[in-house]
This record gives C-alpha cells, sequence and structure tokens, in this order.
C-alpha cells in the first residue's frame, strides 16, 4: 500500500477517535471553546489530507462537518443531542469507509450517494443559519432583495474581464462554444502567503494550468519599503482565464482548493467590448444595413459587413472591439441572434448591453435596477477612481478631448444608476467646460468631490480590499438563495464561500497550531506494530543466547578444568545479564499502552445503549493511564465489551425501578484499571440489582449444568461464578445486546487466553463486580521448571500457589483420592505421571515435591519429582503437529539447546 | 546560480530559483540604478518576479523567449 495512504489511514483513525471523544464531551459542555477547537482541529486534519487522495466521498463528509462546526465555534449554531448523534454517525461512516480503504484501498461503490446524503444532513444543520444572516445583509443594506439580485447579476463577471485582450476572450468564446466538454472559467487564486516555504510556487501553477489563456498578478497589500521586503512571503495574487473541462480544472487545483475561487463563467458573459466610441458615420451605415441583414438572417452578407471594417477599423476603438466579437460569433457555428443584436446595438450606441438585460428581463425589472438609491457598489468606485487617475495623468491636447467624452461618459452611466438627472447636468456643464478650455482639471475635481460623495455613502466598506471580498461574499450568499445567478458553478460550496472572506484569520492560526505540532510530532514516533514486534523477538533471542552463557562456564570449569575462565565468562553473564534486562524492559515498554485505548470507547457505548434502554446512567472512568501491553490490551477489548453490555442490559435498572428501589435516579457503572505488581487489575462494577444466586442455581439446574445435589449444596459465591458456565442466561428473554448466553463463558476464556483470570462477586440489590487480572505482558513469561520421569517441563509461575516439600506419611487418603492437610486445610493430590499419562513409576521418595495450583477459585496439589530453578522465556505457541494438544502452552529454547515444553496446568486439570 | 551580477547589470539566465530571490533583492537595494537583462532567463520563480515587481527596477533586455517575455512584460508594465 502506498505509504502516505497508510499514515492517512492511521492518522485519521486517531482523529476519528478523537472527534468522537470531543463530540461526547460536548455534550456535557457545549460551550467548551478548547473542546470545540480540538474537534475543529481534528475534522480540518482529516478534510486536508483527504485531498490527496481520490476519496472525495469522504472529503465532502468531513468538509460539511468542518463548515457546521465552523459556524458553532464562531457561537451562531449550537450543538444540540441530536446533532451529535447525527455527527457520531458520521464519523462511524467514516470509520468505516477508513477500513475499507484499508483493505481494498478505494471506498465502496455506494460511498459517492451515502456520502452525499449524510453531507447534506449535516449541512442541513446550518442551512437555516445561512438563510437568517442572508435576509440580515440584505435589511442591513436598506435595499430591497431584487435589487440585489439585479445588481449582482450585473456583476457577475468581473469588471477585470476587461483587461483582457479582446483577441483572447474571442478566442475563448469560440473555444467553448465549439467543444462540449469546454467551458470558461475564471480562478481567483490567492496563495497563502507562507506557501513557498511548502515548496509552491504560484506561478509555475498558474503557467501550467489547462486551458491557460490569460492571466494577471497583483500585489496582497502594498510592497512598502523595499529594504524591508521580505521575499519568501507571497504577497501576490492571481486571476486566471481559463477555457477547459471545469472537473479538470478543480482536479488541477486540488491541492491548493481553499486559496482558489473558481467560477463558471457562460461563454457569452465574455462578450465585453471595450473602447474609445468613435462617431465616423461608417458604422451608422453598417448599422442599418447589418440589422437589415440579420433580420433576414443573411449571415454570409452579415459577415460581408463586418470584415473589412473590422480589418482596418483602429484596434483601440469601441466599435472594433464590437464588430471584432460579431465576427467572432459569426465564425462559431451557434448563432445567436439576439447577441449579434446586442452587439449591432452597441457599435451604434457605443454601449454594449447584455441581451439578458435589454431582452430577457422585462422592463419593470431594469427599472427598479436604476432606482436612484444614492449608493455606489464597490466595483462602481473603483471604475470612477480609475478614471479620476486616468484624468491626473498627462495629457497631450491631441488626446485631451477624447479622454473628457470618455470619463464623460462612464460617469452618465454610473450616474444613472443612483442620482437620476440631478447630477448629469452638472457634469454635463463641467465637461463642456473642460471642452473649451482644452483642460481637464475642472472634471477631475467634480469626479474628485463626487467620489467623496459617495464613498461617504459606503462607509461600511472603507477600501478596495476589503469590498472585494465582501462583494464576494455577498454575491455567494445571494447566488444560493436565488438559483438564476449567472455564476452557475463555485467550486466550494455556500459555506465556504461565505467564510472566504475571514479565511486568512483562521489560515494565520493553523499555521500556529501546525508549527506546535511539529514539536510534538518530533516527540513521538509511529512505527509499525511488525517492527516492535520483530525487536521483541531479537529480544527473546538474546535471552536464549544469553542463557546459554552458565552452561558455558559449567563446562569450562567441569570438562576443561579452567576455573579461571569459568570465572570470567560468569562475571560477563552477569553484566550482559543486567544489559539484556534493560533492554527488555525498554521494548517492553514501547508496547506498553495505557487502557484508556480501549475504555474510550466506552463513553460513546453506553451513552448509545442506555438512549436505547432508555436508562439514565454515568460512566465513570478510573485509572485509564494504566499501562497494558498492547496485545493485552486487546485482548481485553471484547471481554470489556461484553461484560459492559451485560452490566447495562441486566445489571442496572430503568430510572423507575431505581427509584422504586430507593437508589439514585441514575445508575453508576465504574470501569477501573489497577497496576498490580505485573498484572493489571480491570473491575466493571455496576450499582445495579446484582445477580440474585437463587435465580441463577434454578437456571443451571434447569439448563443441567447442575444436578440435584449440588443445587442444594453450592453456596451462594459458586452459584454467582456459574454466570461464566456456558449455555447460561438469566434474562427472561434474550435481548439484542445480551442475554443469549454466550457472553460470560466466551469472556472467561479470552481473558484465560490472555493469561489472565475472572471473578465476580454480585451483592442483591447493591451491585456486581466483575474483576479481571491480566498479566502486564505476554510476552515475557516466568516459568518455573519442573522434573518429571527426567523430562523438564515449565510451569507459567502464574498459576503456582506455591511449591512444598511434604513427608510421604503426611498424605491422607481419601478413598481412591490422595490428599495433604496444609495449614488446617484439605487439599487433593495429583500425581503428574497420571496426567501426562506416563507408564514409569516413581521411586518410592520419603519427600514429596508438591506444587500447589489453583484451578476454579480451588486449590489443587501436584506431585512432580522435583523443582528447577524458575526462568524468563518468551514462550513461543506450538504449532503443527504439536499444535493439537492443548495441554502445552508453547515452548521456549533452552540456554543449552534443549526445547522446553510449556505445560498449561488448567488444560492438563480438564483432562482429569 | 542562474544570476550573475555585474556592476550595473544582472544577468538573470535559466531558471532563477527562490534562493536566488533574495540575492537579487540585495544587489537591487545595493545597485538602485542597476538594470536586468534577462535575454536568456527560460523561467523565474514567483518569490523572483515580486522582487521585480516591487523593486520596479528596469529591465534592460527582455527575455529572446516571446511567451515569457509577453507575460512578463504586461505583469511588470502592468504594475507600474
Amino acid at each position: 500500500m502506498d505509504p502516505m495512504l497508510e499514515s492517512f489511514i492511521q492518522e485519521s483513525r486517531d482523529n476519528l477517535e478523537a472527534a468522537a471523544k470531543c463530540f461526547l464531551d460536548l455534550e456535557n459542555k457545549p460551550d467548551d471553546q478548547e473542546l470545540l477547537n480540538d474537534l475543529f482541529r481534528s475534522i480540518h486534519t482529516m478534510k486536508g489530507s483527504s485531498g490527496l487522495f481520490d476519496i472525495g466521498a469522504f472529503t465532502r463528509v468531513v468538509h460539511a462537518a468542518e463548515d457546521v462546526l465552523d459556524i458553532v465555534r464562531e457561537g451562531k449554531y449550537s450543538l444540540t443531542s441530536d446533532d451529535i448523534d447525527l455527527f457520531l454517525d458520521s464519523l462511524d461512516l467514516a470509520g468505516a469507509w477508513i477500513d475499507q480503504l484499508e483493505s481494498s484501498e478505494q471506498l465502496p461503490d455506494d460511498a459517492d450517494s451515502v456520502g452525499h446524503e449524510i453531507a447534506e444532513k449535516l449541512r442541513g444543520l446550518i442551512g437555516q443559519e445561512i438563510k437568517k444572516s442572508v435576509v440580515k445583509v440584505e435589511d442591513s443594506k436598506q435595499i430591497n432583495s431584487h435589487a440585489v439580485t439585479k445588481k449582482d447579476d450585473f456583476d457577475d463577471t468581473p469588471d477585470w474581464i476587461t483587461n483582457i485582450d479582446q483577441s483572447q476572450l474571442q478566442k475563448v468564446y469560440k473555444l467553448c462554444v465549439q467543444s462540449d466538454n469546454k467551458i470558461a472559467v475564471i480562478v481567483n487564486y490567492r496563495p497563502d502567503k507562507q506557501c513557498f516555504f511548502n515548496g509552491d510556487d504560484p506561478l509555475l501553477t498558474v503557467l501550467n494550468a489547462v486551458g491557460l489563456h490569460w492571466f494577471s498578478v497583483e500585489k496582497k497589500e502594498d510592497w512598502g519599503e523595499l529594504e524591508s521586503l521580505d521575499p519568501f512571503q507571497c504577497n501576490i495574487n492571481f486571476k486566471l482565464l481559463i477555457a477547459a473541462d471545469i472537473t479538470e480544472v478543480k482536479q488541477y487545483f486540488r491541492y491548493i482548493i481553499e486559496q482558489v475561487d473558481i467560477f463558471r463563467i457562460e461563454p457569452k458573459q465574455l462578450i465585453r467590448p471595450v473602447g474609445e466610441h468613435s462617431t465616423n458615420d461608417t458604422y451608422q451605415l453598417f448599422v442599418s444595413e447589418g440589422l437589415a441583414a440579420l433580420e433576414n438572417n443573411d449571415y454570409e452578407s452579415l459577415k460581408r459587413l463586418v470584415m473589412p471594417l473590422h480589418e482596418i477599423g483602429n484596434a483601440t476603438l469601441f466599435q472594433t472591439a464590437c464588430l471584432g466579437w460579431i465576427r467572432t460569433l459569426l465564425e462559431s457555428d451557434v448563432q445567436d441572434d439576439s447577441l449579434l443584436k446586442s452587439l449591432i446595438d452597441a457599435v451604434r450606441q457605443g454601449e454594449y448591453l447584455s441581451p439578458s438585460l435589454t431582452l430577457d428581463k422585462p422592463s419593470e425589472q431594469s427599472k427598479t435596477m436604476i432606482e436612484p438609491s444614492n449608493k455606489l457598489s464597490a466595483s462602481s468606485i473603483n471604475i470612477l477612481k480609475t478614471q479620476l487617475k486616468i484624468l491626473e495623468m498627462p495629457c497631450p491636447s491631441s488626446l485631451l478631448v477624447g479622454r473628457v467624452l470618455s470619463t464623460q461618459k462612464i460617469m452618465q452611466r454610473l450616474f444613472k444608476t443612483i442620482d437620476g438627472d440631478k447630477k448629469l447636468a452638472d457634469l454635463d456643464s463641467v465637461s463642456k467646460q473642460c471642452l473649451a478650455t482644452s483642460k481637464c482639471d475642472k472634471l477631475h475635481d467634480f469626479l474628485a468631490e463626487c467620489l467623496e460623495q459617495y464613498e461617504n455613502n459606503n462607509p461600511s466598506e472603507p477600501s478596495q480590499k476589503q469590498n472585494d471580498i465582501s462583494i464576494s461574499k455577498d454575491q455567494a450568499k445571494v447566488t444560493a438563495v436565488k438559483a438564476e445567478g449567472k455564476l452557475i458553478e463555485r467550486t466550494q460550496d455556500l459555506k465556504s464561500g461565505e467564510r472566504s472572506g475571514i479565511k486568512y484569520g483562521r489560515r494565520a492560526g493553523d499555521i500556529v497550531d501546525e508549527v506546535d505540532n511539529t514539536k510534538h510530532q518530533i516527540k513521538t514516533l509511529r512505527v509499525d506494530q511488525e517492527r516492535i514486534d520483530s525487536l521483541m523477538d531479537l529480544m527473546g533471542e538474546l535471552v536464549v543466547a544469553k542463557n546459554a552463557m552458565p552452561y558455558l562456564a559449567k563446562r569450562a570449569q567441569e570438562e576443561f578444568g579452567v576455573r579461571e575462565l569459568a570465572k570470567e565468562i560468569q562475571s560477563q553473564y552477569a553484566v550482559i545479564n543486567r544489559l539484556s534486562e534493560e533492554l527488555q524492559s525498554t521494548v517492553m515498554g514501547i508496547r506498553m499502552v495505557p487502557v484508556s485505548s480501549v475504555f474510550q470507547r466506552f463513553p460513546r457505548l453506553v451513552r448509545d445503549l442506555s438512549k436505547r434502554l432508555e436508562k439514565n446512567i454515568q460512566l465513570v472512568l478510573e485509572g485509564e493511564e494504566t499501562e497494558a501491553d498492547k496485545n493485552v490490551i486487546e485482548s481485553l477489548a471484547d471481554p470489556l465489551i461484553h461484560m459492559v453490555r451485560n452490566s447495562l442490559d441486566h445489571g442496572l435498572e430503568t430510572p423507575q425501578e431505581r427509584i422504586a428501589a430507593g437508589k439514585n435516579e441514575q445508575g453508576r457503572l465504574t470501569l477501573k484499571a489497577t497496576p498490580m505488581d505485573d498484572q493489571v487489575l480491570i473491575e466493571i462494577i455496576d450499582d445495579g440489582k446484582g445477580i440474585d444466586p437463587n435465580i441463577i442455581k434454578q437456571k443451571a439446574y434447569e439448563k443441567g449444568i447442575i444436578s440435584e445435589i449440588q443445587l442444594d449444596e453450592i453456596s451462594d459465591q459458586a452459584a454467582v461464578n456459574l454466570i461464566f458456565a456456558a449455555g447460561l442466561s438469566s434474562k427472561e428473554s434474550a435481548s439484542d445486546l445480551s442475554g443469549r448466553g454466550v457472553g460470560m463463558d466466551v469472556v472467561r476464556s479470552a481473558v484465560e487466553d490472555a493469561g489472565g483470570q475472572v471473578s465476580v462477586t454480585s451483592v442483591l440489590g447493591k451491585g456486581t463486580r466483575v474483576g479481571l487480572t491480566l498479566p502486564l505482558t505476554m510476552a515475557v513469561a516466568r516459568v518455573m521448571m519442573i522434573d518429571v520421569d527426567q523430562q523438564t517441563y515449565g510451569i507459567s509461575m502464574e498459576n503456582i500457589r506455591e511449591t512444598v516439600r511434604v513427608s510421604a506419611d503426611n498424605i491422607t487418603r481419601i478413598k481412591h483420592n490422595e490428599a495433604i492437610v496444609l495449614r488446617d486445610k484439605l487439599i487433593p493430590l495429583l500425581r503428574m505421571r497420571d496426567l501426562l499419562g506416563l507408564q514409569t513409576r516413581a521411586k518410592q521418595q520419603t519427600e514429596l515435591s508438591i506444587l500447589i495450583v489453583e484451578y476454579n477459585g480451588a486449590e489443587i496439589g501436584l506431585i512432580i519429582d522435583n523443582f528447577l530453578e524458575g526462568i524468563d522465556i518468551i514462550q513461543k505457541p506450538l504449532d503443527g503437529v504439536m499444535g493439537a494438544f492443548p495441554i502445552y502452552a508453547g515452548a521456549t529454547l533452552l540456554g543449552d539447546g534443549r526445547v522446553l515444553l510449556i505445560l498449561n496446568v488448567l488444560e492438563l486439570l480438564k483432562c482429569r | 546560480m542562474s544570476v550573475a551580477f555585474k556592476k550595473t547589470i544582472a544577468l538573470l539566465e535559466g531558471e532563477c530559483s527562490i534562493e536566488d530571490s533574495e540575492e537579487l533583492l540585495n544587489w537591487i537595494l545595493l545597485n538602485p540604478k542597476g538594470k536586468l537583462n534577462l535575454k536568456k532567463l527560460s523561467y523565474l520563480h514567483t518569490a523572483v518576479l515580486q522582487v521585480l515587481m516591487a523593486s520596479q527596477v528596469k529591465i534592460s533586455i527582455w527575455p529572446s523567449d516571446t511567451k515569457i517575455a509577453s507575460w512578463l512584460q504586461a505583469i511588470l508594465l502592468e504594475s507600474k
């Protein structure tokens, strides 16, 4: 598997877990900003890294979640319990996808539809919020919503389009009209200021963009003093005009999608003829002839009319630009009469009105648009500012007339939309004065005065930069509300569009976070478990090799008689032994994980189940930081789930029952881990109704687990222990949670497989406590070697209670069975030779070696030939032929090369 | 190194990387009247472009590669 994907899977699992935990905590502390930030970070990280892979559905879901959380974080929405359910479901879904990714490296086939549905649901949470805020914005503008929409229509194609060379625009138009899959796309690319440090080269990105036709560069902020310029901070933004398949464009920008806005525009929106209007009569002649040709649908003669005029025309003239467009339209396959007509009209009027405004819309609507509002849009103010700059430039007298007239024209058009005729008259007289004096300073002053006035009318939009952002914000909202807007599609959805204005603030925060994270990352390493396992194996080999040294010393002394050397070997052995023990505990330490890794899934489980069972349960986790070997912790997971389910289902009562029993309405379930030397004790304690030994006895008798005699004799504690017997269920009806009678015996065998033990105590009406004792590690076991019939066996120290040597006379015979009395306690005896089925009889000994082991809570003595020393071993499971014998737990190599078989005492005693 | 510095002229050749931007900036600061010869320039990093835009340094020779020359001219002349 791709290592990137692998680490993504790992990280996402961690993040999903962290996020789930945050959600659960949020339910109790809904306003905890810290929690919300953590949560947001987890989700944000997942969204970010998921973009690297072809898993759009995943990205969509986490993106939706991120958007909702962003709103929540801003305090505009608070999550309800039901919302959290939805989020948890989404996390589950994402988790399932991650599993699928791991196994097949792709998402399930239905991922797209399922993901879409979930993402929609998530967004649905904030949908209303957004609508509300849109209304607010409109209100604050104090214009009726109709006018807002109209204005946006008008401004849809950004004004900078007019900066683009007409021939380029025409080329793009042709491409888009003629090809089905190519459309005109404009991209606002705002590289992150720190992007150079990520290895980004925005210019290269722009130049390599698919279907790039035009781009421009502008500074983000003023350059300032050259001395203080930081060349490693990206201070430029790009604007691109692209003709390509939009999915290709999105694909191309997918790594920097948060830095770009991609707009799709209709080809006819590209038609923006600009230039100076000439009053030459030739054009008037063309207009009348052209319109006539168009009416007859005679495109050929229209073309003949256009061609020479276009070719001889001055390229800077408005008419030439219009003719160029007419030519482009005629040369493309699809003819649009309304467009052609508008363009021909434009040649006459010196002003191009797109047919969507002149023809499609009823005139009444365009009236609303030009209703005086005494306010200018930000882009209009920009246009006026540009005009002001033009007027400030030195002007040769030959150009003066044209300049004054063009500025006058532009101002006229803008003023029409706001002040009606009042200003127009002033403008007229001012420009006449200018023409008379051949100086444009009067017009300049007039324009400056007007500008000042309008800017004061728009105090909320102080600078151009902010204007741009606020426009895009408003556009996004309005486009979503009124789908008829001309911006057909935005890559980023409604919500992220709304956020684009504040994105920089957030990015800056993220960078700080990332710096912090890198510091953390250096401290912790993610290592594949296999590597640790192989380290462990090597360490096992080392222990075995080390164990060979005492034998070597013995041989040196006994066989070769070199006492000095033997001593030397012994002292070297002591050093190596110490080092290997240190190494061993270090490697063990690496494998240690806190039990919290198992515990943390329970808050969710308990929450969900208690909701379903309509019980009110508080989960208390204690000693989560207690550590144990990873394998042990993992083997703990399933038994714990079984037992927690049991407690929830059978143990804890409903609130009504609890109140009736005089208890607190809220039940309490405690999961507790306590370290105990080389073992760890896990307890599951509930304050429920406890286990009724009589019911258990009766059930066990009915199921044939105990005999009638046992039914009378069995102690209450022993009866409670019967819940571990296979096939026993106390609840009358089995629920889908637990109670099919497979729970507790599975628990016991799982725990025993991991080398642990289970015990249960219960007080009727007060509660139940189940305790699991598990070894801290399953890797290194301490065994005692014993001698039976000159064969050496190992027995795990955990099973051994004590070792005693008793005189043969102390053995008491009870019928066929042997027993001894040890400290006033009768302990049954078994001979190991019999258990192992050895035929040879042991020679009569005056003193017997007895190994006392615990079996099902009772003590049993095993008679063996002799005790040998205890050693640390790395136990290897048996496979092949020997694997079929459960009485052997495994085997290990001894220092002298012999194989030591480890007996599984519990299995052995079952066979008796 | 794709930037060679002479007394009054800096030669930018081949591909100018991000590392060149700082050095170029320093040179421009020391030689405010210096000019750039971009004749053999085939590509420049965004950071270098920024330095050209911010400093408004004079270009003595535009790149012989017309493609680069066209967009570079558009950007630099416009930024003035």
